[in-house]
């Protein structure tokens, strides 16, 4: 508050500080309100067995104890499932904006007659719920004999890319001014070398943007592999093991705050991301693209 | 941007008909053919007991069921020293597991079925039937049907009454696991003379019991506690309640739950709800039996699963002295309700895969035959659990050579098999699925969700509310029944 | 002459190579999304049950999805309760927050990261958390209510469960607000500064600079909003349940249509062939909404900088 009032003062008036004031204790209120449920995971994944199951609930644990992370790392193994996430993770993070970008380039560098039926094919794909594709997709699937392996979601991504992110990478190539191919044609260099050298280096805002949307999207997600991973526990992925441990299992209170520390330990990956890439965001690398 | 997409439904559709002519031909064909019941077996005389090969078992990777796997195959092994066994998981539900593996086409040759999935997976031509191997084996005297329990040996059949498409474990009943030192602590008398809680106890005794019970809760800061973990969700406790109240769930082309009878059954339920006797069942409210708060557990759990578990939460009494673990709880039958009374049943088992090989088949007849030998009965008792065996012959859990009451036995073990015995014909499977057995587990979902929407409905039994609730959950369970059965 | 050949030739390679750099994702979409669909397409007119049985039972499915199965009604209900209220009020809410921090105060950007935090938490980690707050028994909402004296069961009875889904929303409420602040960022400040001189006051500057200027974001959030939403299929970790089960609510009230696609496929019996006839109704349905948000979108100015 006190800076607050130090930064107004060149406009003090009683005025403005109480709107200040106001505004600062909206902003404290509404934050306190969107954070508690996450500040409380946190406080319960801290608890005991006999702490957490008091009623009146303790906002706070008695004495904190690492009970429930001791659990999920050495009695669950949760490391091994999140090399699974990781692996996913790492390849999609190559494959996916490679292929997008390649696409993308294709579509708005080169274009040959038809690119843009092409291209309204590959956005069609975005109005495909999931939920049609997913039956045919687990019988190829299992007829390949890709079901419980990470297959599923590796190999494709590198035939995919996804109509959204082709959508900005395209947006953001056309914001390329041409004369930069141009000039570097001239200089004898061939298309792979314009790709990699002229266009992709300037999509790299872009490319980031597309990255962190896929790890948050592929960390986070246990429906896909809830469908094609199913059968082999060993495959895996953090998601799936907290969801099938945690959600489709009724368990009993006395695991209650394991559920907690598990998701507590799910959170931190995409909070740190976020946290580091936040100001990006705001700032909102997807406006350019949909002003079109 | 805006002129594309107004044609991109065309787009969209033009490109789909172009694909459809690929999927000519692309029918889905199955791994290997059913054989059916009409194929060669070999027999059980002219088997080379040194061949050496692999079975691949699914079974439950938690808990006991890998263990019992694995004591089984190790005695399988004194007789056949060179079939070796590869145990695959099961993770998730039997169904969605099979079908992955169907599909792949990597079938296991064995797997854990329980007498409900079995329904649907034999419908969908999965399970061998076993009749060929009874049938010789039967002729030539290595093998008898009539010494195990009639009532769950059909569980392991076609519609429950015909081939065989698995092998059952266990005869699994409905018992009551209760904690002996909630009991005393509340004065409730367990003297085997005078008892109220004995084998063959009636529903009014276990209400009174319940009544002590709730008083010295209430009298001692409890009054949030439930009294028993009741899983009345659960098909053979639900089931066993309403068909104990006359319950018909289908006449000929109808449902028939909208009834006096259902209602009294639901408002049964409710009442131990409402009482603070037995925790509805979301997933808030429980006794927490398993830790040490609940007095009752309704259940068909081995006795030595639970006695396992309660080792846990009364580690330290047990340690130094306090107690041993039959001072901590023990079994009761179910209590019989009315004048028709039922326990609940059910079974899990073994069923061989339909798309077997023909090599292996002889061999996975061989195992599941020795699953179901006194052996192989005994060998699941000491290597997991102590279910109660599938044989006659094996009731009593203290006679010689029966090995499920092994260091039990000052454990009221003859609960587990109460109900199937001679003159007490109380067993009762969940008839109703019958109606339409490829979607048994649909049909039970419905009545579940029957007694759910009631008993978790804040409304008290008996007011306004209470009826208009009940009424819609009946009425709503009666179409989705008739939808299920008829219509799907 | 020779010219002209060697510039067609040019063109020709380059289209080529258009081709190759399109190539792998036209190859993707093929067989990943467009050969799959018109698979489903074909199951939808078959008895599926995801083995061997494929009977051809012509339009039955769509039939029996209309006439026979109850769930129909109560699932297309649910999802468009909830899309219609969620879609909305994330767009009013996000606008209000981004409001709220759409100004110079120190530390607003702590704010702004703050308020999206909880966007970023997954679905699972969200859905545990939901679960244990909202307890009837031992959660804390009814502890922090009950302050005002009031108790409810959220989850657990019909009534207030589609109600206490929708309130956990509110907590996404940052996804829409950084749409919103990029669409004032894109607002030339000097519009506002002669506005001012104009003696425009602020429901004047909304309602004639700020919303007609973000009318490209907010028609791009209502249409991945409203497909999103009828896609919704939150409650199979907030609800759990088994297979066939999995997510339905008590008495259904938060059974959604994505979740009984799930569980007609792959829970319980395995009706694949009526699961795809379902899934193409969603499709049609989203396709008629997509149509007729494009077709209504007169109100939606795009910048002329492109």
């Amino acid at each position: 508050m006190d800076t607050a009032i130090k930064y107004n003062k060149k406009h003090i008036s009683a005025k403005n500080r109480l709107i200040t004031a106001v505004l600062y204790l909206t902003l404290t209120a509404v934050a306190v309100f969107l954070i508690f449920p996450y500040v409380f995971m946190v406080s319960r994944s801290l608890m005991t067995v006999a702490d957490y199951s008091q009623v009146p609930v303790n906002f706070f644990p008695a004495k904190p104890s690492l009970e429930a992370y001791k659990n999920i790392f050495v009695d669950s193994h949760y490391f091994k499932y999140m090399l699974n996430t990781l692996i996913i993770v790492a390849v999609n993070l190559i494959a996916v904006p490679l292929s997008a970008s390649l696409c993308a380039y294709g579509f708005t560098k080169i274009k040959y007659p038809g690119s843009n039926f092409v291209f309204s094919l590959v956005l069609a794909t975005m109005m495909i719920p999931g939920a049609l594709l997913q039956i045919p997709l687990f019988v190829f699937f299992s007829k390949l004999g890709w079901l419980g392996t990470l297959l599923p979601f590796t190999l494709p991504s590198f035939l995919g890319g996804g109509a959204l992110y082709i959508f900005l990478l395209m947006q953001f190539m056309r914001g390329i001014p041409n004369e930069l191919e141009n000039a570097a044609r001239i200089d004898g260099a061939g298309v792979l070398t314009r790709y990699a050298r002229i266009t992709m280096p300037l999509c790299i805002p872009v490319v980031l943007f597309i990255m962190v949307s896929v790890f948050g999207g592929l960390w986070s997600d246990f429906y896909g592999p809830l469908i094609y991973l199913k059968t082999n526990p060993a495959s895996y992925t953090l998601a799936l093991k907290i969801y099938i441990d945690t959600i489709s299992v009724n368990v009993s209170s006395a695991l209650a705050n394991v559920r907690m520390a598990a998701g507590v330990f799910m959170s931190i990956p995409p909070a740190v991301l976020f946290l580091l890439y936040q100001r990006k965001l705001v700032d909102g690398v997807m406006v350019g693209a949909i002003k079109g | 941007m805006k002129m594309r997409i107004k044609s991109l439904g065309i787009v969209l559709m033009a490109a789909l008909l172009l694909m459809l002519p690929l999927l000519s031909g692309c029918r889905v064909e199955p791994p290997a053919p059913n054989p059916g019941d009409e194929y060669e077996v070999r027999d059980s005389e002219d088997l080379d007991k040194n061949a050496a090969l692999e079975l691949s078992i699914m079974t439950s990777t938690d808990g006991k069921e890998r263990k019992i796997v694995e004591g089984l195959a190790s005695g399988f092994n004194k007789e056949f020293p060179n079939i070796t066994f590869k145990i695959t998981p099961l993770s998730g539900n039997i169904y969605e597991s099979i079908m992955g593996y169907y599909n792949a086409n990597i079938m296991p040759d064995i797997f854990l079925n329980e007498s409900l999935t079995m329904l649907t997976l034999g419908a969908a031509g999965t399970l061998l039937d076993l009749s060929p191997y009874i049938k010789a084996d039967t002729a030539n005297g290595t093998f008898n049907a009539n010494d195990y329990y009639e009532n769950f040996w059909r569980l392991g059949q076609k519609n429950w009454n015909g081939g065989q498409w698995m092998a059952p474990r266990a005869a699994d009943q409905v018992v009551i696991s209760f904690n002996k030192l909630k009991m005393i602590e509340a004065g409730i008398d367990l003297n085997p003379a005078t008892t109220k809680v004995k084998n063959g106890w009636t529903w009014d005794d276990f209400l009174e019991v319940c009544a002590e019970l709730r008083e010295h809760f209430d009298n001692t800061g409890r009054g949030n506690l439930y009294l028993a973990d009741g899983y009345l969700n659960w098909e053979a406790n639900f089931n066993a309640i309403l068909s104990s109240w006359g319950v018909q769930y289908f006449g000929e082309d109808e449902s028939l739950i909208d009834s006096a009878a259902t209602r009294s059954a639901l408002n049964m339920m409710k009442n131990l709800v409402e009482k603070k006797y037995v925790a509805s069942f979301n997933a808030s409210s429980q006794a927490n039996f398993d830790g040490g708060q609940g007095v009752f557990l309704l259940h068909s759990r081995a006795a030595s699963l639970t006695a396992d578990i309660l080792k846990e939460v009364y580690k330290t009494q047990i340690a130094n002295g306090t107690y041993a673990i039959d001072d901590i709880f023990d079994v009761v039958t179910f209590p019989l309700i009315g004048a028709n009374p039922k326990v609940g049943a059910g079974v899990a088992g073994y069923s061989i895969a339909s798309t077997i090989d023909a090599t292996k088949r002889d061999y996975a007849w061989q195992f599941l035959k020795y699953m179901l030998s006194k052996d192989g009965q005994n060998n699941i008792s000491q290597s997991g659990a102590n279910y109660p065996p599938m044989r006659k012959d094996m009731a009593d859990p203290f006679a010689d050579g029966v090995k499920w009451g092994e260091g039990m036995e000052k454990f009221n073990l003859a609960a587990y098999t109460w109900a199937s015995q001679p003159g007490h014909n109380y067993v009762c499977p969940t008839e109703f699925v019958l109606k339409r057995p490829a979607f048994a587990n649909d049909l039970i979902f419905e009545v579940s969700s029957m007694i759910g929407g009631y008993l978790n409905s804040p409304a008290l039994i008996g007011s306004t509310a209470a009826n208009s609730k009940l009424n819609s959950v009946i009425s709503d369970c009666k179409d989705n029944l008739e939808y299920w059965a008829f219509a799907a | 002459m020779k010219k002209k050949t060697r510039i067609s030739k040019r063109k020709s390679i380059e289209n080529l190579q258009g081709v190759l750099f399109t190539l792998p994702v036209i190859i993707g979409i093929a067989v990943f999304t467009y050969y799959q669909a018109a698979q489903s397409l074909y199951y939808s007119f078959f008895d599926y049950n995801g083995f061997s049985k494929m009977d051809f039972v012509g339009f039955k499915n769509f039939v029996n999805i209309f006439t026979h199965d109850k769930e129909t009604l109560v699932v297309f209900g649910n999802t468009f309760l909830y899309a219609v209220i969620t879609v909305p009020l994330g767009l009013v809410l996000g606008y209000l927050t981004a409001l709220l921090v759409n100004n110079k105060l120190k530390g607003i950007n702590i704010f702004r990261a703050l308020f999206y935090l909880p966007v970023v938490i997954p679905a699972v980690a969200a859905g545990v958390l939901w679960r244990d707050i909202f307890n009837s028994d031992y959660g804390v909402m009814n502890q922090i209510i009950g302050v005002f004296g009031l108790h409810s069961r959220f989850f657990e009875v019909a009534s207030s469960s589609m109600p206490t889904l929708i309130f956990t929303t509110v907590w996404g409420v940052g996804g829409s607000m950084v749409i919103w602040l990029s669409a004032f960022k894109n607002i030339p400040v000097e519009l506002y500064e002669s506005a001012k001189l104009d003696g425009a006051n602020a429901w004047h500057r909304l309602r004639y600079i700020t919303l007609p200027m973000s009318t490209p974001m907010i028609f791009f959030n209502l249409v991945t909003a409203v497909i999103g939403s009828l896609q919704t299929m939150s409650t199979m970790v907030i609800m759990g349940g088994g297979a066939g089960s999995a997510g339905k609510g008590e008495s259904n009230s938060l059974y959604f249509i994505v979740v009984k696609i799930y569980n007609d496929a792959f829970g319980r019996g395995g009706r694949m062939g009526y699961a795809s006839a379902f899934g193409w109704i969603l499709f049609i349905i989203i396709g008629l909404l997509t149509f007729v948000l494009f077709k209504s979108n007169k109100w939606v100015q795009y910048a002329e900088n492109n």
